[in-house]
This record gives structure tokens, sequence and C-alpha cells, in this order.
């Protein structure tokens, strides 16, 4: 036997967790802890029936409401409102367990969802949803059954055939679901908690490039953004986002490259690119190195430099496609430009600029410089590192001299230095080098963390070179070594669950919507079906039903009043006096004992139409229904249950 | 409202209920065999008491041939008893110098055949044929029997030695075949220190006429309404002996005859002019067991406990 109390109570208890657990990172403590601490007393309190008093639970909740209204301002309308839809829950369970309470428990526990995607829209608000949105049908019959009867026990098959209800509605409404999906506008991000400040803050990607500011750089798995594209050799994963060209003190900055410059990929494959860039506060966009053409997103600007900009700032998360060629070279000529990416700064250490007067007299051209700052590098054994970072005056000094510890910045910062003081002209690309590749989704991941910074260097005659100096490092093998790694793990897996979750729901747009509606057109154009057959089709969502119907779900089973009315006679003698119906026993038979005049006339009336082959007479009818809500009415049975021996 | 109008539809009710209630005071603790006793006398057929002796059944005999006015009549079976011994014989009278036909026993209305089983197959099947025809044939005259006509068949179950058990094909001759089973502690107490009640019958008086009893059968059998839901309970049950695993041969479509003849008769002593599934269900076992015959390695089962296990399957229809 099942009680139908207990499991409309732990339906009640999943739903309300389904709707607290994604609100928890935006909830004020007082709310969050309430509703912790008044399910585990409801737990605690369920076995004891013991109840708190209502009048003390509505004034409880009129106080939250008001604490909750006078706090709502102008600025921030959501919070409150969110809070005191959480308190508001804590407090109905403590309530006495009435159909009515559940009622508001679940619906409070829906709202609470819904608000969730107020702040975030993460994939597992559908899972959320698809899981509460079951619960709540299949408890709303449930709780119709509770209404009538709230100890209630159902056996085991009773209690399947119940279910059938609810989970018929749930699978007749997903083609509606899936028609709205389709139709209704959404939203590509949080209407409420703009995410801008909460990727971008720590992000590992900047506009400024500043060695020394920090002794330790943090790790950030956060998403930078999915790349949808063929797999590649993980040494040229360099993804290519901004361009330093201007060095003041020890920061590199970016300023806009003179107009002059030409430059075009060297020769390389064509790789296409979908990029799935996650919402942050930069306007540059990240694309393979070299990227080329820029397509679906429009306002994009490519810089001489081959930076992509987007005029404008938005925060919502961006899609959009580049061809790029694989190649660490850009032919061109510098010409006039040459001077601006000679620029260094005035105030330098000694050492430095006499370091780069060697370097320029080591060789006649640029690439043989190139080649001595190389070998400088190399010959001064330095370590690539996270931590322990010099962050002194002169960071790059410290860096190159003394504690030979860096990242990436250290690098490239002071290899463009040397260079630019060797008087080779060189800039410094800020990017993302690496990635996991998703099999599932056919992607890369890009977190944070990949963020890199490499050095370009011209070479006159042959163009932009790219010079990655942090591989000239001792422990160079340990520079990006998890580049490219990827496959089937569970974070890679859940990675892909989340990606499809944005590109299929959240990205879906109105344009996406329109060219469904086009292809569907075109695609039905093309199906020819003959004379009549769409009548089939059309009719087959009318048919469906009927052949449920013949398959014996008892959903969809008509009862006629009389069955109706038996069913309820039965219930109410399970109520007041506790007995059993069982297939085998009649009216009469189960009747046997109870002295009451009204269910000895309904079993006498009911059983004088059935057992005559005729139909109930409306005043008979009538009379039953009166009977019946008599029954209702009646609290407990007016004298306990007398069985005399048959 | 309803009830009345009822009883007003079923003529004589009263009557047999003041049977019931006189025979009941008689003979403490045997209400139930009684109340069979009178459904088998409603519906026409006969009944076989399936007991030890000594629990009473030639006194419930007795008790309702006096409280019926019925005549009585009495077989006391025994091996070398002749179909003669029971439809009487032809003597020759010296007066008026022919043969008179001396009527047996069983031109009564009630006749008590007591352990049936030490007869003769020979004369079982004169006497069941006689019940069966209500007609007797001597000599080539063909005599009617008198109507109403009732047979108490007793057999005792235990002593098996020098008996002739009655064939299932007989036993299906009997409406209704049932136990008496001891009385309840006091009323046993009660019965063994008042001793027998036998002097007592005799002040029975009749408290229902023949004609008036011919009514109530008649009744039972126009009046009474068994509707398509009940029939369609009735030859469930029916149809389930034919298909248990345990039973080798089902009931008949007699047995199905005599289950709802029963069941009206129930119905109308009930005060109910039609039947309701529960009539078919508490008649069940006493009218349907002793006709199952069981497979031969399924000896000692209880028919009446493998009858209600059927019962316990068959859906009663409740709409």
């Amino acid at each position: 036997m099942i009680r139908l109390d207990l499991v409309i109570f732990t339906m009640a208890l999943g739903v309300s967790l389904l709707g607290y657990l994604p609100l928890l990172p935006f909830l004020e403590p007082f709310p969050k802890i309430l509703l912790p601490l008044a399910l585990l007393l409801t737990l605690a309190l369920h076995r004891r029936r013991f109840r708190i008093d209502r009048r003390l639970l509505t004034a409880g909740s009129l106080g939250i409401f008001l604490f909750y209204l006078f706090r709502a301002t102008q600025s921030d309308p959501v919070g409150p409102v969110v809070n005191l839809l959480v308190a508001l829950l804590g407090v109905r369970f403590l309530g006495e367990q009435s159909s009515r309470n559940y009622l508001q428990i679940f619906l409070l526990s829906l709202f609470c969802l819904a608000a969730s995607s107020l702040y975030s829209l993460d994939a597992l608000f559908m899972l959320y949803l698809g899981l509460q949105v079951v619960i709540f049908q299949i408890a709303l019959v449930l709780l119709t059954c509770y209404d009538r009867d709230p100890v209630a026990e159902l056996t085991r098959e009773r209690f399947c055939s119940l279910l059938t209800i609810p989970l018929g509605m749930l699978l007749l409404s997903v083609p509606l679901l899936l028609c709205f999906f389709m139709i209704l506008p959404r939203t590509p991000f949080p209407l409420w908690d703009f995410p801008a400040n909460s990727a971008a803050k720590k992000s590992g990607f900047s506009e400024t490039v500043q060695p020394g500011s920090a002794a330790s750089v943090g790790e950030n798995r956060g998403v930078a953004f999915r790349a949808e594209c063929v797999r590649l050799p993980p040494a040229e994963l360099y993804w290519r986002g901004i361009t330093l060209n201007r060095v003041d003190g020890t920061v590199w900055s970016r300023r806009e490259p003179p107009a002059t410059e030409r430059f075009v990929p060297g020769r390389g494959r064509l790789v296409s690119q979908r990029l799935f860039l996650e919402p942050g506060s930069t306007r540059y966009l990240v694309a393979l190195d070299l990227p080329g053409k820029v397509f679906a997103l429009p306002g994009v600007i490519r810089g001489g430099d081959f930076t992509l900009t987007r005029r404008s700032f938005t925060a919502k998360r961006s899609t959009y496609m580049v061809d790029s060629v694989m190649t660490d070279t850009a032919q061109g000529r510098l010409r006039a430009a040459r001077g601006f990416y000679l620029e260094t700064p005035e105030r330098l250490h000694p050492w430095l600029r006499e370091r780069g007067l060697r370097l320029r007299d080591s060789g006649g051209n640029d690439r043989e410089r190139l080649a001595a700052v190389e070998t400088f590098f190399r010959g001064e054994q330095l370590r690539y590192a996270t931590t322990g970072l010099p962050h002194f005056e002169e960071p790059l000094l410290t860096f190159l001299t003394s504690s030979k510890r860096g990242n990436c910045e250290f690098f490239a910062s002071s290899c463009a230095l040397l260079l630019r003081l060797a008087g080779v002209p060189a800039r410094l690309v800020g990017g993302y080098l690496g990635g996991e590749y998703s099999e599932l989704g056919g992607y890369y991941l890009v977190t944070q963390d990949r963020a890199h910074v490499w050095v370009e260097a011209y070479l006159e005659g042959t163009g932009w070179v790219r010079v990655d100096p942090t591989r000239w490092a001792v422990n160079a093998g340990e520079v990006g070594s998890s580049a490219g790694q990827g496959g089937w793990s569970l974070s890679l897996a859940m990675d892909a669950l989340t990606y499809f979750w944005n590109r299929q729901v959240i990205t879906y747009d109105l344009e996406r919507q329109i060219a469904l509606y086009n292809e569907v057109g075109q695609r039905l154009q093309g199906v020819t079906l003959p004379e009549g057959k769409w009548v089939l089709l059309l009719l087959i969502p009318a048919i469906v039903p009927f052949l449920l119907r013949w398959g014996g779900l008892p959903l969809l089973r008509r009862s006629s009043r009389e069955a109706r009315l038996v069913t309820d006679f039965i219930a109410q003698l399970r109520r007041l006096y506790g007995i059993e119906a069982t297939p085998d026993a009649g009216l009469r038979e189960m009747t046997a004992g109870i002295e009451s005049p009204d269910v000895g006339r309904f079993v006498e009336l009911h059983n004088g139409a059935l057992y005559r082959d005729r139909r109930l007479l409306p005043e008979e009818l009538r009379e039953l229904r009166g009977i019946i809500s008599r029954m209702k009415r009646c609290l407990s049975p007016p004298d306990p249950p007398r069985r005399t021996e048959v | 409202m309803n009830l009345e109008r009822n009883t007003q539809n079923l003529p004589r009710r009263d009557e047999l209920l003041a049977v019931l209630e006189t025979l009941t005071g008689a003979l403490t603790g045997k209400g139930r065999t009684i109340r069979l006793c009178v459904t088998a006398l409603l519906a026409g057929g006969n009944i076989l008491l399936e007991d030890i002796p000594g629990l009473g059944k030639t006194t419930l005999a007795l008790a309702l041939s006096r409280v019926l006015g019925l005549t009585f009549g009495r077989i006391q079976c025994t091996s070398d008893l002749l179909p003669a011994d029971i439809t009487g014989l032809s003597i020759f009278n010296r007066d008026d110098n022919r043969f008179t036909f001396i009527r047996g026993p069983l031109f009564n209305n009630l006749l008590l055949v007591d352990e049936i089983n030490r007869a003769m197959p020979k004369s079982q099947s004169a006497l069941l044929e006689a019940m069966e025809e209500r007609k007797v044939t001597v000599e080539g005259i063909t005599y009617d029997l008198p109507s109403p006509f009732l047979v108490v068949a007793t057999q005792n179950p235990v002593e098996q030695v020098g008996t002739h058990p009655l064939p299932e094909s007989q036993l299906d001759r009997f409406l209704i075949c049932t136990g008496i089973g001891y009385p309840p502690e006091e009323m046993e107490k009660k019965i063994i220190r008042h001793g027998s009640i036998r002097g007592e019958l005799e002040q029975l008086s009749p408290v229902i006429s023949l004609d008036a009893l011919r009514e109530a059968q008649q009744a039972v059998r126009e009046r009474v309404f068994l509707s398509e839901k009940v029939t369609e309970y009735l030859f469930r049950i029916v149809a389930a002996t034919r298909s248990h695993p345990l039973i080798s041969c089902g009931l008949s479509t007699r047995a199905g005859i005599n289950l709802a003849e029963a069941a009206r008769a129930n119905a109308y002593l009930e005060g109910r002019e039609y039947v309701i599934p529960e009539d078919v269900k508490e008649l069940a076992t006493p009218v349907g067991a002793h006709r199952l015959i069981v497979g031969a390695d399924q000896d000692g089962l209880d028919k009446e406990q493998l009858l209600r296990s059927i019962l316990r399957e068959i859906p009663v229809p409740l709409v």
C-alpha cells in the first residue's frame, strides 16, 4: 500500500528544493537559512503530526512580506521579491498539510524556479524545470485524491494507474511545447543579472599586459569561448584576440595602428570556425591566428593588425563565424609605420637598453637579430611559472637577470621590448593558446586560464612573424601541455550539454526561427503526398487518444454517472468506516453491518436500478448525490463501525 | 417505500418469514440450515444433508414438515431396501377382488431419506428419478407426486463401510447440499440439559397452508427478476469452475439453473424483487460445491473452499 500523504509530502519537498537550489547563490542569508530549517523542522514534525498555529504563520508571512515590501527599491525590485518567495515557501511548509497548502507550495516553488531564470540561464534550468513540471503535474492529480481523503492509501496498481493520467497529459503537451519553443521570443541573456561582470573580472584575457602587477596568476577555469571547427594540431591553436602595440613603462596597451598597414596572411590551409563567445566586457573577438573574413555578426571591424573589434559593446553571448588561415606569417611591408613599432619607453633601465644595443649589433638584418634574441633567452635558462613572479620595480630586469621565473606576459613583453631595442619592429598579441576538444560536440572548449600572450616580430621582406618566447623557457614542455587535449571526459560531456543548450536554446533567436520556417516550408513543398493523405496526417492527433483508449488506458475511459457515484460511495465508505473495496464484493456485502440509513438507502437504490437492468431515474440520482454529499460532510462515522459476522 | 412495495409484490413472504422464525425458535443453532431448506423448498429443489448422525437432521425434517403443514414420510435406507419400499406396491384386495396400489413413503410432501448412501444403487436411482420427474410409474400406471414436494436426504460422510456413495451425476440432482455442524457451545449445553426436543415438536402447528406455499413458489419463479448483469456474473462463476486447473468437471448447466433458482428464492426471502450478486454468491457454495468433480489426485480437496476461492476471483458487477 502506498500512503498518499507521504507521496505528496515527498513531492512537495522535492519541488521546493528544485525551486530553491537554482536561487541559492542569489539569496540573502535569512531566506537561505529559513527554507532548509523549515524543511528539517517539518520532517521532524511530520511523524508527530504537530502543527504550528495557523494564525501565527499568517502573521509571520505578513511580517516577511512587509519587510521585503519596504526593501524593494527602483534599482533592485527583483531581489526582495525572490527572497520573499523563498521565505514564504519556508513558512508554507510549517503550516498544516492541507491540499490548499500543498498547492501553494508547488506554485511558490515554480515561481522560485522561474525567478532564478532572471539571474542565470544555465542549462540546468531545463532539468529543474522538467523535473518540476513532471512532479507538479503528478502532484496535481494526486492532490485531487488527497483533497477527498487525506489518509488514503493506494495499492500499487491503483497508484500506477493514477500516474498514467498526468504522464499522459505530459505526453500530449510535448508537441505543444515544441511548437511554443519555436514561436515564442526568448532572451539570450538573463534579464536581471547582467553577467558582464562575472566572467571578465577574473578574466585571463585583458586589454593590457602588465607583467609584475601581481605575484601570481590565479587559475580561472571559467569558459572563455567555444569554437566549432575541425580538430587541429595543438601547436597551431593560437587564438588571436587583441594586438598590443604601445609600451609605456612596463604596460603594454593598444592604440589604433597606422592606417597604412596592408598585410595578407601567408600560405596555409583555411579553417572555418563558428565561435561562441561567452558574455564579457571586451569588444575584441577571438579567432584562430590569422583571422580572415568574419560572418554572421554585423558591426565587426578587422584592423590592419588582424584585430577583430566590435563596433558596439553588448553583453550578449555572441556567435560568429570566421575563416582563418593557419599560418604564423602575415605578408606585407611596414614602410612608414616601422617607427610606430620601434617606440620604446623613455624611462628604461640601462641594462635593458645596453642589452638591446648588443643584440642589434649581433646581426645585420631583422632575422639574425631575432635569432640572437632567441639565443639570449635560451641562454638565460628562464623558467615558465605562474607563482613567485617578480613584482617589484623593474620586474622585467628581475625576471631576466635574477629570478628567471615568469609567465607568458614576462616572456612576451621582455622579448618584444628587446626586439624593439634591437631595432626589430615588434608587438604583443593577446589571446588564448590551446583548448580541449570535445568529441561529442565537435568543438574546442577554451577556458580563461588558457589566456596567452605572444610576440609578433616584423622581418623585412617577410612580414609579421609569430614568435612565442614562452617556448624558449627551459620547461617549455609544460606550457600549454594540455593544449589540444580532450576527448571524452565527464566534464567535457557536461560542457557539451551546456554548449548545446546555449546553441540550441539560448542563442536561438528570431533569425533562426525565420530560417527554420523557411526550411520547413521548402521541405514541405518538396514533399508530395497523394491526395487525401493530408487529412490522414491531420487525423493522427485525433486518432491517438482513441488508440490509447482501446489500449485500455484508464485516463480516457469514460465513466458513467452511475460509475462515478459508486466510486465516490466506495471512497466515502473507506474514509468513514474503513472498508476496503475488493472486486469480489458487492455493495451489499461491503456495507453489511453498517447501521446507517443513508448507506442502506444508497445500496438499495443503486442495486434496485443496476440489477433490474435499468438506469437510475433522475430523482434517484438526485437522492444518491445527496447521500454522497452528506457522507462527505461527515468527518467521522456517526458511531464506530460495527461489523456483524455474516 | 420501495421495500414495502416489494413486499406487496412478493405474496406470502410474511408467512414464510414466520416459518423461518418458528423453526429457528424451535431448533436453536440451525438457522442457516433451516434457511437453506426453505430456500430449496421455494426453489422447488431437494436438499442433501451431509453430516454425522446425531446432529438433528431428522428433527429438522420433522420440524419442517410440522411447521409447513406438510405430510411427512421417512425412508431409512439399508442395503436391502427395494424400490417398491419407496414407491409402494400393489396388493390384492380380497374384498374388491383386484389389486390395489398402496402408496409408499414417497407420496408425501416432505420425504426424509435417511442415510441415502446405504441404499443399493438400484433403489437410489428409483428415488432420484422420482425426485426429478415428480412422477412415479408403477406397473404401468403413472402417479403424480404431491406438490410441494421436498426430499431431505441425509448421508454420513465418515462411515464408508457397506455404503454405495452417490455418483456425481446423482449428486447433481440435489439443489443444495450442506452440513449441519455442531451447535454453538452454549446452545449445545442447553440442548444436552433439556434433552431431545422431539416431544416439543409435536406442539408445533402449521403456520402456512399448502396453497400459500405453492403461491410463494410461483412468486419466486415469476416475480423475482434476474438481470443480465447478475446472469453474467453467475455464468462467469460457472465458466470459471470449468476452466479451473484443479477441477476435472465443472458446474453443469443444470447447476447454473439451480443456482439462479436458489438465488431467486433467497431474494424473495429478503424481500427483494430482483436478484443481486450477493444472493448468487451466498448460495454458490451450497448449490455448487457438491457438484464439482475434482481431479483424481485432488481427492482430499475441500470443494467448498475451492469454490469460495473461485468466487474471490470473480469481480461483482458494480456498474
